[in-house]
This record gives C-alpha cells, structure tokens and sequence, in this order.
C-alpha cells in the first residue's frame, strides 16, 4: 500500500471511530465517566467530538477522491486530520486514545509525503496564512458564543460568522466593508464578556490578522 | 547594474522573511488564544451558575405536590462551607432530617455546632415548603435521644394553608460575599423585623451597627481568620472544602468556589484560568478578601445568641431561625454573608484547651448576660446578586 492510500485508510477508520466515540459520549457518558475524561457536559463535548470526527472524515475524504490534489489542498486535508485529534484528546477521554492515534499517524504520513514540494506550500501559505487563521479566529468565536449564556454567547455566535463573512465582503466589495464586519463582528461579544480575558485577546488578534488579513484581499 | 539587481532581490527577501516571522507569530497567538479559550471553557469561565451541579436551584417543581419537593427545598438552605451534611428519609407521611457525619468539616467545627445549625436551616426550608406542596408539618427535634445523628422528624399532614413569602425566597436566597454598598446603613426598622423573627425563648439576634463596635467586630473577624489559615488542621480542613476545578465542583457538587467568593469577574476569571492555586495562595485571598472587601462594606454585623449553644436541639432552632433571617433580608433586597470565623475559633480554642481569646471576646461583643453566640454575619446591600453555590441532587441525599 502507498503511502497516500495508507493515510487515507488510517484517516478514514479513524475518523469513523472518532464520530462512534462522540456519539457513545453523548448517549451513555453519564454512566462511564471514567472513559470519558471525567467530564461533565458529556452532550456538548460528544457533539463536538462528532462535529471534529466528521471534519476529519471529510479531509480522509478528499485525500481518497484527490490522491494527486495540490500540495496546499493536502496540507489543509493534513490539518484537518491532526487538529481535531488534537483536540479531542481533551473532549473524550480514555475514547480517543485510538482514534486520536490513527488520526495522527494519518496525518503525519499526509505530510512526509509532501517532501520535496516545500516551496508550493510555503507560496500557499505565504498568500492565504493570515486569511485561514482570521478563519480560526472566528470558529472560536462561535464556540465560546455557543458556550457563554444568554446575550452575550449570541454575540460571539453571530461575531464569529460576521468575522468569516468579513473575508468574504472584503474579497466582493472591497476592504473597507470587510475592515467593518471585523469590527462589527469581534467588539461586542468582547465588550459584554470583557472579564473573562479570553475574548477580549481574540479580538485584539481578529483586529491584527484579519485586518492584515482583509487589507491583502482585491476585489 | 549588479548592485541594483542585488539590492532588489535582498529587498524581496527580507519583505518576504518579514512577513514569514508575521505569520509565524501570528500562528503561534492564535493557537495560543485557542488554548487559552479552550481552558476557559473547560473551567466553565463562561458557565457560572450553569451545569448539573447547580440544577437544584430551578428544579424544585419537579417533586411539587409530593415530600420530596419540601427535601428540594432543604437541600436550597445556607449550610457551613456549603458540606451539605445531611440526610433525609422520605415516606407520605413523614420525613426524618439526620446529620452525615462523613461530611464535617473537621477542625473548624470540632463540636459539631455549624452542623447541626445548618441542619436548621434546611430544616427551616423543609417546613416553609410544606404548605406549597398540600402538606402541613409537625416538627420534633432529637426524635430518640440515643441516636443524635436523627436531627429532627416531620410529621406530615394533607392540608391545604396559605403559603408564606419567606417560601418564595428560597430559590432567591444566596450568601453574598461581595463587597456592600459602603456607606449605604440597612435601616433600624429591618433590622428590628429581622430580630421579630425570633421564635425561640431564649435565643435573640444582637446588631452591631455603631461605628466603634463594628470596628472592633471586623478587626476580630479579620483576627480569627489570620487564626484560621495559621492553624493548619483549621486551615486544611478550609481548604479541603475549596472547589476550584470547574470538573470537581460539577461532580461533587459542593463546597465553597471562585464564582461564589465575592471576587470581581475578571479576577474570578483568571483564577479559573491558572493553575489551582496552593493552600497558602487560598489563606492569603480569603484574609485580602476578609480584610479590604467583606469587613469594610459591612452596613451592620448580627450576632444570633442562645443560652446554650452547645445544645443540639437549640442550634436547630437557631439554625432555622438564621434562615428566615436571610430568607426575609432577600425578600427585602438586602444582602447577608454568614461569617463563622469567630465562633469557629472559640469552638478550636476549647477543644484544645487553650485561652478562649475569641470566645472571651463574643461574650464581650454580645454583652455577656447568659447567652452565647451561635453564629455570626454581615449584612448591607450588594450592587452584584453574588453567585450560586453548587448542590447535590435530591435524590443523593435521600436514605
């Protein structure tokens, strides 16, 4: 087996595992919390252990249907396979052990494979870095907003969908509507949760990168 | 020619190495922000007062009509370090409230005088939310006088009463252990209502409104903890109690926590958001907090006196006496904290036979006569409602 089809292999029944751990989190997790890490929110972390299972899927996927994708489309299906096996060794417990490892080894062969293609992928990176980690940004956004109670975990929800939809304006209509998304998108939820010191540091860094992000964007 | 192509092509590497350091540092920030937002969900700096641990306090319909709704209301009463030790035995016809010894709080209450007061108190709630739910009570404290763990048998009876307003409190009701309104006093005529809800012969709340005497109160109470966090059996058996692990606080469902402790927002935050802090960072917070926060916004200081409080059967009635005292200050927007430094000192200083300093010192401050002091609190008025406390379930606290 090549190397590619291996990753693809371990990804896929790695992955698969990962969405069977979620979902063992979510319906019997009360009674087996020493498997489970001890947690107690066992509903919304074997969601989200579901949610990070299916992305992984989807990145064993692409590799599957696209074995000769470009470098930086397999460097994002790599991240896609190692980011949600990093974290969900911190949502599932004893559960992940084996999907995590699967995932990891996937990923990591995704990336020996890449020997030799540095300079495509440092390009890639070069051009769209600031962009994916505005991405970022806004995804944690929305997962805090989806965490925090009442008003405010609303604005973080709909801060970090108008801090991705600002990529998108900006690249449309230029870089001022998207300079004003960010703005828009990141303050509130900062204000209003301005204690807790978490949000108000990710909308420094929103401001930061996804101006750069944003500034660097032609309609 | 050459020069110019050189200076170029350095001009490109450079701009290009710039923006490679701007992107790697950018990377290293943004991952370092996930971790950071990812700690402070998993220690709940976004959930205070949400989770299974703090159900109780919206779940009481869930038994209404039955008994085990007036046990949901017990298990809502102010309790010592919030250890919860107590126990229930539910029939249609009767409830028995017994102590659970396995939940003292050691050192700090050596002769088990917060734990039968706090027994009273859930006893208090357990009567209050007879009428709501049909029933109507008849109490007897120390049912068999060779069991003391039996701390009080309700006899219930189906009749329908009227339901008081001190019962609709007792969702509401919470120590508040922020800083008060400085300067703002709670006026003579509630106070007079709070020392009307006396129900007990002997027993009688004593104020400590002036200046002068409130003065000498804090610096006794700051005294008594400075005491408290140098005793180390007292210190550790203080600790013991201190949930500071968002996962713990959730399992065990008790105990004193960062929410609850009167500190700002931002420093609760950060506290989850570091590492568990050691016992000597726990002393020094809770002797800052003594001192600079609780002491100096207390409008006034209420002693609740009996003539013996080392009898059982006089700290249950002084137990439900002190709540309906803070049931009644909630339902008048007035803030209450239970402060049990003093007397958890005296109980340490006959226990190990040494000079009552803190005891001759209550007598003092309750103008001696034959009663003593059964516990001690501040009152005044909180900008903040303070946090809820954590709570076990109904259903592990019945026998």
């Amino acid at each position: 087996m090549t190397l590619p089809r291996r990753a693809v292999a371990l990804g896929m029944v790695g992955a698969s595992l990962g969405v069977v751990a979620g979902v063992v989190q979510i319906t019997v997790g009360p009674n087996m919390r020493e498997w489970v890490g001890d947690k107690q929110d066992t509903t919304r972390l074997g969601l989200a252990t579901v949610l990070l299972s299916a992305l992984a899927l989807a990145a064993a996927t692409m590799l599957w249907r696209r074995p000769h994708a470009s470098a930086p489309a397999r460097l994002l299906a790599a991240a896609g396979l190692l980011i949600p096996a990093a974290i969900c060794f911190t949502t599932v417990g004893r559960l992940w052990f084996v999907p995590g490892a699967l995932l990891v080894a996937a990923g990591v062969l995704v990336v020996v494979g890449m020997r030799g293609e540095h300079r495509e992928v440092s390009h890639a990176l070069g051009r769209h870095g600031f962009a994916v980690l505005t991405v970022l940004l806004a995804a944690y956004y929305v997962f805090l907003g989806a965490v925090a109670l009442g008003f405010a975990g609303a604005t973080g929800v709909v801060g970090g969908l108008l801090i991705g939809a600002a990529l998108f304006a900006a690249k449309r209509h230029g870089a001022r509507l998207g300079a004003a998304l960010l703005v828009v998108g990141a303050l509130p939820f900062a204000i209003l949760t301005w204690w807790s010191v978490v949000t108000p540091l990710i909308a420094a860094l929103v401001l930061a990168i996804g101006g750069r992000a944003v500034a660097r964007t032609r309609p | 020619m050459r020069n110019a192509e050189h200076a170029t092509t350095q001009r490109v590497s450079r701009r290009t190495l710039l923006r490679r350091v701007g992107l790697g540092a950018g990377t290293v920030l943004v991952l370092g922000a996930g971790a950071v937002g990812y700690r402070a969900y998993d220690h709940g700096v976004f959930s205070v007062g949400d989770g299974a641990a703090y159900d109780p306090w919206s779940s009481g319909k869930e038994h209404a009509g039955t008994p085990m709704a007036m046990v949901a209301a017990a298990v809502l009463a102010a309790n010592a370090h919030n250890a919860q030790a107590w126990l229930f035995r539910v029939s249609e016809t009767r409830i028995d409230l017994f102590a659970d010894r396995a939940r003292g709080t050691g050192a700090l209450d050596p002769f088990r005088r917060e734990m039968y007061v706090s027994l009273g108190c859930a006893l208090e709630n357990c009567v209050l939310a007879g009428p709501a739910n049909g029933f109507a009570s008849r109490v007897t404290l120390l049912p068999d006088p060779t069991q003391p763990l039996h701390a009080a048998r309700i006899d219930l009876t189906r009749r329908e009463s009227p339901t008081g307003d001190l019962y609709e409190q007792i969702p509401h009701r919470h120590t508040n252990r922020n800083a008060y309104q400085k300067g703002r006093s709670v006026p003579d005529a509630a106070l007079e209502a709070m020392s009307g809800l006396v129900g007990l012969g002997d027993a009688r709340l004593v104020w400590i409104t002036a200046e002068p005497e409130r003065r000498k109160m804090g610096d006794l109470l700051i005294e008594a903890t400075l005491a408290i966090v140098a005793d180390r059996d007292q210190e550790r058996a203080n600790n013991d109690w201190f949930r500071q692990d968002w996962d713990e606080l959730q399992r065990k469902r008790d105990g004193l926590t960062i929410d609850a402790a009167g500190l700002s927002g931002l420093v609760a935050a950060v506290a989850k958001l570091l590492p568990a802090q050691s016992d000597a960072a726990l002393d020094s917070g809770w002797v800052d907090g003594t001192r600079d926060r609780q002491v100096p916004t207390a409008a006034a200081f209420g002693i609740l006196a009996v003539a013996d409080s080392t009898d059982n059967a006089q700290r249950l009635e002084g137990g439900r006496l002190l709540q309906r005292v803070h049931l009644w200050a909630t339902k008048e927007g007035i803030s209450l904290h239970h402060m049990n430094q003093l007397t958890e000192r005296a109980d340490r200083e006959r226990d190990l036979g040494v000079t009552p300093r803190f005891g001759a010192a209550l007598r003092e401050l309750i103008s001696g006569g034959r009663l003593e002091a059964l516990s001690a609190f501040r009152v005044g008025y909180a900008d903040d409602a303070g946090a809820l406390s954590p709570r076990r379930a109904v259903e592990s606290v019945i026998l």
